[in-house]
């Protein structure tokens, strides 16, 4: 839940980046790292396996400056996306303010998006949340592997898929090479802030 | 949550805040214990001043001044042991009476004090002056941590009273040179009977507070 | 859903840290929600550590634990904590929104600060209960 401190006027939100394990949630956020560490001046947590899978959280915290007398501090955290890691997902799942779906575009991956997304609703279920009222987006991340001939998922199947009644904010991307990671998080920013703007006024 | 419109402001600061962060065009640069087989006369003792490292129990300090006084008995004969353990069963009494405003050395001392009389107990051999030496150092320690208490009392507004550990202050005389057996005996005898006004103090409090309740 | 504090508070809890746990040589200390926000923070002026980081991983080190005490039958534990070769990390539970996390060295015995902390636990339940009641 967002965290707002009244004496130093600080909004701290947290954002998570779910999805199906190995659909580039991680990569999202190591894109926003490299490129822009310097002007957010924070540095990336991981808790990582020595596969190089996410055992536990990326974190990553940064501040978006003052609006309307306010500090906003943003944390963006990725869950680890191995069926395996329910309890984990479950947990870095409290208190979250927006999430970003990272949906794999990858023809085979098709089933493991639908239950991931179906995973993301029952996690949020056991802290009475839910995808109707909470801000969130989709992004339709590996668009680039069209290039190495792997065979992808076209965006209106994906829409069809995880999209279709909710009718979110969606993007097609390349987590790897940046396109839309950085439209992708704009707008999640946007749409959660928003949501908690009557605490600020 | 609906989008806000585009023409509210806050949204419109926000987008504008977020536009300038993550601003595309520039390339930024690419970031970046000694335990013995068999046990000794001290393994009891020893379990309870790790426990209570761990967790200071109202339990665990009864049990600490049990052993001590048990252990007394056992060596009453040896005058060095015997004043290590009047400085571990005082410190025990100044933890139990003090609780919560206990002075955060006191474990400090209280370890140490423990780790060179389990030091002596399984050196027998050990020889009488290196035995002294220790017991010497301990002793500044103890008077160190004293000291600290009686600094930090005349520090705070004198609120209700305290168990009196700094009499001993007085009555002590200053440890200089090296450690003599009539100094010993001085400290032993001194010790016994800081202890003995300790323990009035103590029953003095107890009465005074059954009587306020 | 959120949750505030106003300045009183905040003050009032300061106040309570301070005396109890930095006055007494106590490196660091926050008060951080379980989703790994801080409420606040204080230290005694010598290092300053990446507190944020910190927060978001004590609050999932300290979920993840929770997680693995229900897991063999127990309700919670009643310790935790990491022990380094200079430098050592407390966890208490404060409520169930609220940890307090203490950082402190070797100079102050692990019984000695559960003594403190168990004591400004006490008092700052009664600040912080009443704020989470009847929320998630």
């Amino acid at each position: 839940m967002a965290f707002i401190n009244l004496k130093s006027k600080i909004i701290q939100v947290k954002i998570v980046y779910y999805g199906p394990g190995r659909g580039g949630k991680t990569t999202n956020l190591e894109y926003i790292y490299r490129k822009f560490h310097q002007r957010i001046k924070s540095e990336m947590v991981t808790v990582k396996t020595h596969g190089d899978r996410t055992l536990f959280f990326d974190f990553l915290p940064f501040d978006i400056g003052v609006i309307n007398g306010y500090q906003i501090k943003i944390q963006l955290y990725t869950v680890p996306g191995q069926v395996k890691y329910n309890a984990t997902r479950r947990l870095v799942l409290r208190g979250v303010d927006g999430i970003v779906f990272v949906a794999d575009a990858m023809a085979v991956r098709r089933e493991k998006n639908i239950q991931s997304l179906k995973n993301l609703q029952e996690n949020l279920a056991s802290y009475k949340k839910n995808l109707q009222t909470i801000p969130w987006v989709i992004q339709y991340n590996k668009m680039d592997l069209v290039e190495q001939g792997i065979p992808i998922m076209a965006v209106e199947l994906l829409e069809h898929d995880l999209n279709r009644q909710l009718k979110r904010p969606s993007f097609a991307a390349s987590a790897l090479k940046g396109t839309n990671v950085v439209a992708t998080l704009k707008k999640i920013i946007s749409l959660t802030v928003a949501s908690i703007r009557k605490e600020l006024l | 949550m609906a989008d806000s419109s585009k023409f509210d402001p806050l949204s419109t600061a926000l987008d504008r805040r977020l536009n300038e962060l993550f601003r595309e065009d520039e390339q930024a640069p690419a970031a970046p214990a000694a335990e013995k087989p068999k046990s000794s006369p001290l393994a009891e003792l020893k379990k309870i001043v790790l426990s209570i490292d761990w967790e200071i129990t109202p339990e665990a300090l009864d049990s600490f001044s049990d052993q001590v006084r048990m252990l007394k008995g056992v060596y009453q004969g040896d005058k060095v042991i015997a004043v290590f353990l009047q400085v571990l069963g005082s410190l025990g009494q100044y933890i139990k009476s003090s609780r919560s405003k206990v002075h955060p050395s006191t474990f400090n001392v209280l370890n140490s004090v423990f780790a060179r009389l389990d030091e002596i107990v399984s050196t027998p051999k050990m020889p009488p002056a290196t035995r002294r030496k220790l017991l010497q150092a301990e002793m500044d320690a103890y008077q160190g941590l004293r000291a600290k208490i009686t600094q930090r009392r005349t520090a705070e507004p004198a609120a209700k009273p305290t168990v009196a550990i700094d009499t001993a202050a007085r009555t002590q005389a200053p440890a200089s040179g090296p450690l003599t057996p009539e100094m010993l005996a001085r400290a032993v005898a001194e010790l016994k009977e800081f202890i003995r006004t300790e323990m009035n103090t103590l029953r003095q409090l107890v009465k005074a507070a059954a009587r306020r309740e | 859903m959120s949750y505030t504090l106003d300045q009183k508070q905040l003050d009032r809890i300061e106040d309570i840290l301070k005396a109890d746990l930095i006055d007494n040589g106590v490196r660091c200390v926050f008060l951080i929600d379980m989703a790994g926000n801080i409420v606040t923070n204080l230290d005694n002026g010598e290092k300053q550590h990446d507190i944020y980081s910190l927060a978001a991983l004590a609050a999932g080190n300290f979920g993840a634990v929770s997680a693995m005490a229900k897991i063999i039958g127990e309700n919670e534990f009643s310790l935790l904590f990491h022990k380094g070769k200079k430098e050592n990390i407390h966890f208490n539970k404060i409520s169930s929104e609220f940890l307090l996390i203490t950082i402190f060295g070797n100079d102050i015995s692990l019984g000695f600060l559960r003594l403190k902390v168990s004591e400004s636990v006490d008092q700052l339940k009664g600040i912080l209960e009443p704020l989470t009641s009847g929320h998630m």
